[in-house]
C-alpha cells in the first residue's frame, strides 16, 4: 500500500482514538455526575427538607451529553445493533465492500445530523435553562459534537474496510 | 406525505445499517423528499427533546445498578441460593438457572445483562455436571428473558415514558407473568428430563445450609422491594428509585460482600454509560421517526388496515401478537416499542383494552423476540459465551419457545394474570 495512504490512515486512526479517549473520560464523569445529582436531589428533599430546584434539569442535560459522548464509543465497539444477516452470508471480500457501503450511509446521515444539530445549537444561544443561568446552546452542542466524533470514528472504520476490501488477503482486515 | 421514508428505513436496516442510523436516515429522507428543507432542523430537535427527559434517567441508573451488583459478587450469592433451593430436582442445574434468572431479574432490568452474568457462571457449571453445552445455552437464553419482565425493567421504563403509562403499574403487572414464565420453563425441563437424560443432582440440601445461602442472598434480593416500595409508597420517582438502587448496590458491594473495589468503578461506569448511550440514542432517533410517522398518519392507516381485516377483539389481539412477534424477530425490543407503541396502542384503546394490559402484552411479546433469530441479542450473547452457532441454540430452545408463546397467550386472554397485582395496589 502506498506510503501516503498508510500515513493518512494512521493519522485518522490516531485522531479517532484521541477523540474516543476523551469520550471515555467524559462518559465516566457524566455517569458519576448523574448518580450524584439525583441522589443529592433525594437527600436534600428528605434529609435536609429543602428541595433543590435545579437537580432534575441538570440531570436531564447530563443525560443528553452522556448519550452523545457515549455513542461514538458504542459505534466503535459495535454497540449500535444492526441486522447482520446480509453481512453474515457474504464472502469476506464482499463483506468488506458492504461494510464500506454501510459506513458511507452512516457518514452521510451523521453529516446531515451534525450540520442541522449545529444550527439548532446556535439558535439556542438566546435561550437559558429554566432553573439556572446557562445558555441552552451549551446543552445542545452535545448533538453536533457527538455527531462529529461519530463521523471521525466512521471514517476511520471506512478506511479500514476499504483497505481490507482491496487487500490481497481479505480475511486480514477486520472492520468491526 | 408518502410512506417512502418507511421503505428507506427498512432497506437501510436490511443491508445492515445500525438500526439507530436507519431510524435517523428515514425522517431526513422523508423531509428531503417533500422538498421542505426547513423541516430538516426538526429532526435533531426531536432527537434532543426525545432524550432530554427525566424518566429516561432511570435507564442508565438501572443498568449501572445491575453492573454494580454483578461486580459485587452478588450474582454468585443468588446462584448459590437458587442451588440450595432447587438443585436437588432432576435436571437440577437447569432449574437453578431458571430460578437464578428470577432472582437476578429483581436486580437487573435487561435480558442481556442476565444472559451474560448467569451464563458465564452456569453454562460451564452445567457442562461439568454432564449437560450438553447446547442445552445449557438454551436454558440460559430461554430463562434470561425473565429479566425485563420482572421489575425493574428498562423496556418498561421506555414504554411508560413513550406511552404515558405509570411505570409503577407496569412493574407490578410484570411480576406474575415473570413467575409464570419461570414455572412454565421449569415444567418444560421436567418434561425433557427423561428424554434428554438430564443428570440427577445430589439429595436435599440440609436446612441449615439452605438458611445460610438464604441469609447471604437476602440483602440483594431486597433490591426490588426497595425500588417498588419506594415508587408505590410515593417516596421516590422511578428515576430516584433507580438512583437508590445504585447507592444500595454500591453499599452492598463495597461494605457487605466487599467484592467491589473502588478502582473497578471507572470501568463499571464506562460500561454502563456506553450501553445506556446506545439505548438512549435509539430513543431519540425513534422520537424523530415517530414524528414523521405521525405526520404521515401511519397510525390511522394501520388502524384502518387492522379493522378492515376483522373487528373481533380476540382475533385482533391475536393478529397484533403475531405482528409483534414478527417485529420482535427483526428488531430489538427497545426500538420495536418506540416505533410500534405509538402506532398500535391507539388501535388497542379503541378496542377498549386497558393501557397497562396492552403494555404488558407488548413488552413480554417483544422480549421473547430477544431470544429468536435472526436478530436476538440474547442469542448473540449466548452464542458468544458458548461458541455455538445461533441456529443450534435456537433449535435446542424450541420447547422453551412453546412456553414463551403460551405465556403470551395467557396474559393476552386472561387479563387478570398481569392486572390483579396493580389493581390490588390501586395503581390503575
Amino acid at each position: 500500500m502506498p506510503r501516503v495512504i498508510r500515513f493518512c490512515m494512521d493519522a485518522t486512526t490516531r485522531l479517532a482514538n484521541g477523540g474516543l479517549l476523551a469520550c471515555r473520560v467524559a462518559t465516566i464523569v457524566l455517569m458519576a455526575a448523574i448518580v450524584a445529582v439525583i441522589s443529592a436531589g433525594v437527600f436534600w428533599r428528605y434529609v435536609l427538607n429543602d428541595a433543590l430546584a435545579w437537580t432534575e434539569e441538570v440531570a436531564k442535560y447530563l443525560l443528553v451529553w452522556l448519550t452523545f459522548v457515549g455513542s461514538p464509543l458504542a459505534l466503535r465497539t459495535g454497540g449500535h445493533i444492526a441486522v447482520e444477516v446480509l453481512p453474515g452470508v457474504l464472502p469476506p471480500r464482499l463483506r468488506n465492500v458492504l461494510q464500506a457501503l454501510i459506513l458511507s450511509v452512516v457518514i452521510t446521515v451523521l453529516l446531515v445530523l451534525g450540520q442541522q444539530g449545529w444550527g439548532l445549537a446556535l439558535n439556542a444561544r438566546i435561550q437559558t435553562a429554566a432553573t439556572f443561568d446557562l445558555s441552552l446552546m451549551w446543552v445542545m452542542l452535545a448533538v453536533p459534537l457527538g455527531t462529529a466524533l461519530m463521523v471521525l470514528v466512521s471514517i476511520d472504520m471506512l478506511l479500514r474496510a476499504l483497505a481490507a476490501a482491496v487487500a490481497a488477503d481479505p480475511d486480514g482486515g477486520t472492520t468491526r | 406525505m408518502s410512506l417512502a421514508f418507511f421503505w428507506i428505513f427498512l432497506v437501510a436496516m436490511a443491508i445492515g445499517v445500525p438500526i439507530v442510523f436507519a431510524l435517523i436516515a428515514a425522517p431526513f429522507a422523508g423531509v428531503l423528499l417533500t422538498g421542505n428543507d426547513a423541516l430538516l432542523r426538526i429532526v435533531p430537535q426531536r432527537i434532543f427533546s426525545g432524550i432530554n427527559q427525566f424518566p429516561l434517567l432511570a435507564v442508565p441508573l438501572f443498568i449501572l445498578a445491575g453492573e454494580l451488583m454483578n461486580a459485587g459478587d452478588i450474582t454468585q450469592r443468588l446462584v448459590r441460593f437458587a442451588r440450595a433451593l432447587v438443585g436437588h430436582l432432576r435436571g437440577g442445574l437447569a432449574h437453578v438457572n431458571i430460578v437464578s434468572s428470577v432472582l437476578f431479574a429483581g436486580l437487573s432490568g435487561s435480558a442481556v445483562a442476565d444472559t451474560s452474568a448467569l451464563g458465564s457462571i452456569l453454562i460451564p457449571a452445567m457442562e461439568k455436571d454432564g449437560y450438553t453445552r447446547r442445552f445449557a445455552a438454551a436454558v440460559t437464553a430461554a430463562s434470561s428473558i425473565i429479566g425485563p419482565i420482572i421489575p425493574p425493567s428498562i423496556i418498561m421504563v421506555v414504554y411508560a415514558y413513550i406511552m404515558n403509562v405509570p411505570v409503577g403499574a407496569l412493574f407490578m403487572a410484570g411480576f406474575v407473568p415473570g413467575i409464570l414464565m419461570a414455572g412454565g420453563l421449569m415444567l418444560a425441563v421436567v418434561a425433557l428430563a427423561k428424554r434428554k437424560n438430564l443428570p440427577q443432582a445430589a439429595g436435599f440440601v440440609p436446612m441449615a445450609e439452605l438458611w445460610i445461602a438464604f441469609r447471604r442472598a437476602v440483602l440483594p434480593m431486597m433490591t426490588p422491594v426497595i425500588i417498588l416500595g419506594g415508587i408505590l409508597g410515593g417516596v421516590f420517582t422511578p428515576t430516584e428509585a433507580a438512583a437508590a438502587a445504585v447507592c444500595y448496590a454500591l453499599v452492598l458491594g463495597l461494605f457487605v460482600t466487599r467484592a467491589l473495589h473502588p478502582r473497578d468503578l471507572p470501568r463499571i461506569l464506562l460500561k454502563a454509560g456506553v450501553s445506556s448511550a446506545a439505548i438512549l440514542l435509539v430513543v431519540g432517533a425513534a422520537a424523530a421517526f415517530a414524528w414523521l410517522a405521525a405526520l404521515s398518519r401511519v397510525p390511522n392507516a394501520v388502524g384502518e388496515i387492522l379493522f378492515a381485516i376483522t373487528d373481533n377483539r380476540l382475533l385482533l389481539l391475536l393478529l397484533i401478537n403475531l405482528l409483534l412477534f414478527v417485529a420482535g424477530m427483526f428488531l430489538d425490543a427497545g426500538p420495536a416499542i418506540l416505533i410500534l407503541g405509538p402506532i398500535l396502542a391507539p388501535v388497542m384503546f379503541d378496542l377498549g383494552i386497558d393501557p397497562v394490559h396492552f403494555a404488558i402484552i407488548m413488552c413480554v411479546n417483544l422480549t421473547i423476540g430477544l431470544a429468536t433469530p435472526p436478530l436476538g441479542l440474547v442469542l448473540f450473547v449466548t452464542s458468544n459465551l458458548t461458541r455455538l452457532r445461533v441456529e443450534e441454540i435456537a433449535r435446542e430452545m424450541l420447547p422453551f419457545f412453546a412456553v414463551h408463546v403460551t405465556v403470551v397467550g395467557l396474559i393476552t386472554y386472561v387479563p387478570a394474570i398481569p392486572l390483579t397485582l396493580p389493581r390490588l395496589f390501586d395503581l390503575m
